[in-house]
């Protein structure tokens, strides 16, 4: 293959920007790195977007974003349907939300002037497209207002997202200093890390961790389990599995050392109603029974066998931090 | 006057040199001179003969007396030259001499110089004056010269001399005509008047003034000027018989039918001759004069005294012709020169200008390769050498009417010029080949069975890298039957084809001439023919077809029927042939006949790929809604557009120019299927671009029973053309009698359509549905081929191809529905999103199987490199591309999906599976380099 994939990165969010003095005024981006980013729009950091530029706007805030992507690319064209959600492809014609009335000058369609509430009609159309629905997608709100008019949109809507997917809400990062409320965990999602220390303080999308930290245990695990070929037999089809001669994933769950073909985990997840579907959401894992966020594993599995050096700088980072950081990394999962 | 004095004086000296050159009495020239200018006369008097020194006196009392009178100094000069040759000497003599001799000589200036209108005049004047008193003199005068064979005096003399009759003559013999009087005169000054503008005025001015003393001298003059003029004229009419006898000859003497007609003919070849001497110096002569009197172009005039001459003798009409004469000598030489104009002559729409060029162009037409006028040409030159400058023009001028009509030069749009060069197939050879070769079809035949032989061995399946696409396409297709054939014929056919290409070239050319000559003669016939061949041709491929699967069968019967076929045509081709073969070759040689070879050789290569067809199916449409603008833009540049902005218009065009390469080779396939199935199809549909169904037919009809037998064999093809020539000849045998209009031949296709099969109904039926494929304007004829073309393409799956459902669909999709979905693109791309998110039946069906073979795919051993199935489990962006091409190398076949998936059909499924899916290039058209 020609293309030199990367990890799946730790990070990678589309973002929803909302200017604290004009609330009317969005805008969508995408960054893996939030809060570098919105210093960016805000003009503390050079590198922001022009549309962002304008002074009577700023200081803009991220009101929402989701985070999870596996790939710039499938960031980007998440953005890219969110911000076009007139003319993406993604859009089945009989539920597209937002119809073009004009034509720009080049022939392409006008786009329509977007509003909190479209962007928000739209995101939740999209989360539920066919072409990102089985991502590994979360969805984080800072701004109690957005986080209102998206649960206010969700009871108009008939249909749901996929079953499992996450919708955080911490309202108490508006501001980087600024102190509120603890974060809330709506639908099954699970709770967003607290940090304790100087990272207490960090809510909002400067809560979000921008690297491998919060999996570090996980990847240590997968690390463990290679370097010393205690693999076993796969976990689904109990046969053994050569080191190095295969893409073998690693269960997510802490203490749980299931390892199984790559391809033997997917058609265990899938079993069942899923059977067309090439990409598994989510599964329990046939040794711990645990459930198993499919991003979670192709992340380690990734950041095994192509972020080397990823890899060394977090787990050598742990090392020397080892005392401090291990409780912390037992929670992320 | 004194002014045309000192003109005539310079005028007069270069004239007068000619003359004595051409008579050999250089010396008169001195005397000449002197005469004009009173010095230069003692000095040039030794020289000429001390008789002269009394003529000058003469000349000079009458100049004297003149004064004004340019006429005076040539009257000396031509009296000097006269005298110096008669010898009779009086000045009297002389000075009537003189005069008539001025008058021809001032003739001569003005027609040679283009003489400005004053000159004539004046000579006119002064002749009229001569003239008006030689009248008398001149009748005796001249008939003792003519007597003497001086053509210009016989001419001039004895017309004028006559009767009235002679004063029409005289109007170019000025001298003459002062027989006749002032009213000649006024008759010639109104001739020239016409011939030049300016004279009649003046001319009447001036002829008053000068009469008086002309008169008196006119008594004396005319017997002696006679005599001279007779031992004078014989060297000068040579000179200027040419000019003045020309016109004067034809006109004069030649409706008279006087004796000095005939003689007259040959004079004017002599003067033609002494042309070119003579408009060398004249022109230098004139330009003296020209200076004063008019600016006129000397050398035009020169040039248009000749039109005129004709135009006069011709027409009847003198004033009319000088003008455009001057004109058409230039325009013509120029014209012909630059090598655009030669290649664009034959092309050219008749315009005003043609009538002039016609007397020239038309040997550079014929030159070109229009052969049909070489007849007419020759015919005219016969004319010219018998009647000269008037026979040729009016040939000239009838031809380029014929011409025109017989060529209308067809103008092309780009796509359809490009086409049709495109199928303009090259015939390389040695010069023997092509030398004793002389039918181009026979050649392209025989190179093309040599290709496919050649090819055909080396490799049955390598695809021949042809220079056009859809020649290579077709034969791509021929080998695969070469292959076929070679495998289910065996030796029988083999032997047999050896012997059909011994003997083909020639039924070929026996059929193709009969076909090219009744062509021309009776194109109505034709279609007749055309459609009795067909029919005859149907029998052959209902039997051909069914056989055509099994390879073995049916070549029998077309050998069988080619053999039937041959005796026929020997028995039948001598009557007809032979007359025809004249018009045949020069039809040949002719453009038409190229179009039809070409039509010809694809019609042969049609009909071998014929049968290969089913595996080759129209691609389906890609789908450009679901490209990226990059790869809009990409597709765009590959089409050779300039890149578009929009990405609406991109989409529309792309489908316009797949919709057209589809037309193409729609049309290709179709021509083939239609020669498999019926060839009343091809009758339908005009093979040619050019301009003459009528042979089209003829050698279209042929091929479709050549084909199923022609196919299995590689040089079976010069057969195939000799079997399709008999075939046409026996039809053509049959029912020769048969004419009618050119219409005909679709009706009689269309009937004979419905006997084949009931495809054919069904193809025809559909036939006017179907929109011409071709967007570009090109000729009618095209569309209607395009049309045909689609109208095959559905009969063709319905025909032969009952197999691939599948393939149908997409064909009739690709052919019928484009337009909707176009249009569908233009509007809103809403749809296409919609087309894209709301999979088909088929389509899901086509993802299962994608699906199966992606997850069924062993898992990879290299964790670097991990398979598709792993690629998408983690997430990786795929590239549709290298997917689609993996599943089309055997993956969906081991799945048990028969076909291939293209890259969009893959982005699809990615995309209804939330698998991340890219294109290789981005949307900068370069490829990814980090994902």
């Amino acid at each position: 293959m020609a293309v030199q994939c990367k990890p799946i990165p730790a990070l990678y969010t589309v973002y929803i920007l909302r200017s604290t003095l004009r609330h009317a005024s969005l805008y969508i981006g995408s960054t893996p790195n939030p809060p570098r980013r919105l210093s960016q729009h805000n003009g503390v950091v050079r590198g922001g977007a022009a549309r962002t530029a304008r002074q009577s706007l700023r200081p803009w805030e991220m009101v929402a974003l989701v985070s999870g992507f596996p790939s710039m690319t499938a960031a980007l064209k998440f953005e890219w349907a969110l911000t076009n959600p007139h003319i993406s492809v993604h859009i089945p014609s009989t539920s597209r939300i937002t119809i073009s009335t004009g034509v720009k000058a080049n022939g392409q369609p006008r786009r329509p002037s977007k509003s909190l509430a479209s962007i928000l009609s739209n995101l939740h159309l999209l989360l539920r497209v066919p072409s990102f629905a089985r991502w590994p997608l979360k969805l984080h709100f800072f701004a109690p207002d957005v986080h209102a008019a998206w649960q206010k949109w969700c009871a108009t809507v008939t249909e749901h997202l996929r079953p499992g997917f996450q919708v955080l809400t911490d309202f108490g990062g508006a501001l980087p200093t600024g102190t509120g409320e603890a974060p809330t965990v709506s639908a099954s999602g699970g709770a967003e890390e607290q940090p304790s220390g100087q990272e207490a303080q960090a809510r909002g999308i400067h809560a979000l961790p921008l690297n491998y930290e919060p999996m570090k245990h996980y990847v240590a695990k997968g690390q463990e389990l290679f370097e010393f070929e205690r693999l076993g037999d796969c976990v689904v089809c109990r046969a053994p599995m050569p080191p190095g001669k295969g893409l073998y994933a690693v269960c997510s769950n802490p203490g749980c050392d299931g390892v199984g073909h790559l391809s033997c985990w997917s058609r265990h997840f899938l079993a069942g109603a899923e059977a067309d579907n090439v990409l598994p959401v989510q599964g329990q894992c046939p040794k711990c029974a645990g459930t198993v966020d499919w991003g979670d594993m192709m992340k380690e599995l990734t950041l095994r066998l192509r972020g080397e050096k990823e890899v060394k700088k977090l787990l050598n980072r742990r090392r020397r931090q080892k005392a401090q950081k291990i409780p912390k990394e037992s929670k992320e999962g | 006057m004194a002014h045309n004095d000192s003109i005539v004086l310079i005028s007069s000296s270069p004239e007068f040199p000619s003359i004595c050159d051409l008579l050999g009495k250089s010396p008169k020239k001195v005397s000449l001179r002197s005469g004009s200018h009173a010095a230069p006369i003692p000095e040039h008097a030794p020289k000429a003969f001390t008789s002269a020194a009394s003529i000058w006196r003469s000349s000079r009392l009458d100049r004297n007396e003149r004064v004004g009178v340019m006429n005076a100094e040539k009257l000396s000069d031509a009296a000097l030259s006269r005298l110096d040759s008669v010898a009779a000497g009086p000045s009297l003599a002389d000075v009537a001499t003189d005069r008539p001799a001025d008058g021809i000589e001032g003739q001569q200036v003005r027609q040679e110089a283009g003489a400005p209108a004053r000159r004539r005049k004046q000579a006119k004047s002064t002749s009229a004056d001569t003239a008006g008193d030689i009248l008398p003199d001149s009748p005796a005068t001249d008939a003792p010269p003519a007597k003497k064979a001086g053509k210009k005096a016989e001419r001039k003399a004895k017309p004028t001399g006559d009767t009235a009759m002679a004063q029409t003559t005289l109007v170019k013999g000025k001298v003459t005509k002062p027989a006749s009087t002032r009213k000649q005169s006024r008759k010639k000054t109104e001739t020239i008047s016409r011939h030049f503008t300016a004279q009649p005025p003046a001319q009447e001015s001036v002829s008053e003034h000068v009469s008086l003393p002309v008169a008196e001298e006119l008594d004396v003059v005319p017997e002696p000027a006679m005599k001279r003029r007779l031992d004078w004229t014989p060297p000068r009419e040579g000179s200027l018989l040419q000019h003045i006898a020309d016109s004067s000859a034809v006109k004069e003497v030649s409706p008279p039918g006087n004796p000095g007609a005939e003689s007259m003919t040959p004079a004017q070849k002599d003067v033609f001759k002494s042309l070119l001497d003579t408009y060398g110096r004249k022109p230098e002569v004139n330009a003296g004069p020209d200076v004063a009197d008019t600016s006129g172009s000397s050398s035009c005039d020169i040039l248009g005294k000749r039109k005129l001459i004709e135009m006069v003798a011709t027409v009847g009409s003198k004033a009319k012709t000088p003008e455009p004469s001057p004109v058409k000598p230039k325009a013509a030489k120029k014209k012909p020169r630059t090598i655009t104009e030669l290649a664009t002559a034959g092309y050219r729409l008749p315009d005003e200008d043609d009538v002039i060029l016609v007397t020239d162009n038309p040997k550079q037409n014929s030159l070109l390769g229009f052969l049909e006028t070489t007849g007419e040409q020759i015919a005219g030159t016969t004319k010219d050498t018998g009647v000269k400058a008037k026979g040729a023009k009016k040939p000239a001028k009838a031809k380029p009417s014929k011409k025109a009509e017989v060529r209308k030069p067809v103008l092309l749009s780009p796509t359809s010029a490009m086409r049709q060069v495109a199928k303009q197939d090259f015939v390389f050879g040695t010069a023997s080949q092509l030398a004793t070769e002389d039918d181009p079809d026979l050649l392209r035949a025989l190179h093309e069975a040599m290709k496919e032989s050649n090819q055909a061995d080396s490799d049955p399946f390598t695809s021949p890298a042809p220079a056009h696409s859809s020649l290579a396409f077709r034969r791509r297709l021929g080998t695969g039957l070469w292959s076929a054939g070679a495998r289910g014929d065996d030796g029988d056919l083999l032997s047999l084809e050896v012997l059909d290409l011994t003997h083909s070239p020639q039924l070929l050319r026996d059929s193709m001439l009969p076909g090219n000559s009744r062509a021309e003669v009776q194109a109505a016939k034709q279609p007749a023919r055309n459609d009795k061949s067909f029919i005859e041709i149907e029998v052959l491929s209902d039997d051909s077809e069914p056989l055509a699967m099994a390879a073995a069968n049916p070549m029998p019967p077309s050998s069988r029927h080619r053999a039937s076929q041959v005796l026929q045509l020997e028995g039948l081709a001598p009557s007809s042939p032979n007359q025809h073969q004249v018009q045949e070759q020069t039809t040949c040689d002719s453009f038409e006949p190229p179009p039809s070879n070409q039509e010809h050789h694809q019609l042969l290569l049609s009909q071998s790929s014929s049968p290969l067809q089913p595996g080759p199916e129209a691609p389906p449409p890609p789908k450009f809604e679901l490209y990226s603008d990059a790869m809009l833009a990409k597709e765009v540049a590959s089409y050779g557009f300039k890149a578009i902005k929009k990405r609406s218009a991109m989409i529309a065009l792309l489908q316009q120019c797949w919709e057209s390469k589809g037309s193409k080779n729609f049309a290709k396939k179709t021509n083939h299927v239609s020669m498999s199935t019926s060839s009343a199809k091809q009758a339908a549909s005009p093979p040619r671009p050019r301009g003459r169904p009528r042979k089209a037919p003829a050698t279209s009809a042929p091929d479709p029973a050549v084909k199923a037998p022609l196919q299995t064999v590689k040089r079976g093809r010069m057969r195939s053309v000799a079997p399709v020539s008999t075939d046409t000849e026996a039809s053509q045998d049959e029912k020769p009698a048969e004419k009618r209009s050119p219409r005909k031949p679709k009706k009689a296709a269309a009937a004979a359509l419905p006997k084949p099969k009931g495809k054919a109904a069904s193809k025809r039926a559909r036939s006017p549905q179907a929109p011409p494929a071709t967007a570009p304007a090109t000729p009618r004829r095209r569309n209607a081929a395009a049309k045909s073309a689609i109208e095959i393409a559905d009969s063709e799956s319905d025909d032969s191809f009952v197999s691939s459902p599948e393939s149908l669909s997409g064909k009739t999709d690709a052919s019928s529905s484009p337009r909707s979905q176009q249009r569908d693109v233009s509007i809103t791309e809403d749809t296409e999103m919609s087309l894209v998110a709301s999979p088909t039946s088929q389509q899901l069906a086509l993802f299962g199987y994608i699906t199966q073979a992606v997850i069924t795919a062993p898992p990879t051993k290299d964790p670097t490199n991990p398979s598709w199935h792993e690629k998408m489990l983690m997430y990786d962006p795929i590239i549709l591309e290298d997917l689609a091409a993996w599943l089309n190398s055997g993956q969906l076949d081991r799945v048990g999906y028969d076909g291939e998936v293209s890259p969009g059909d893959v982005k699809r499924w990615c995309e209804s599976k939330s698998v991340c899916c890219l294109w290789r290039v981005n949307l900068n058209g370069k490829e990814r380099k980090r994902f």
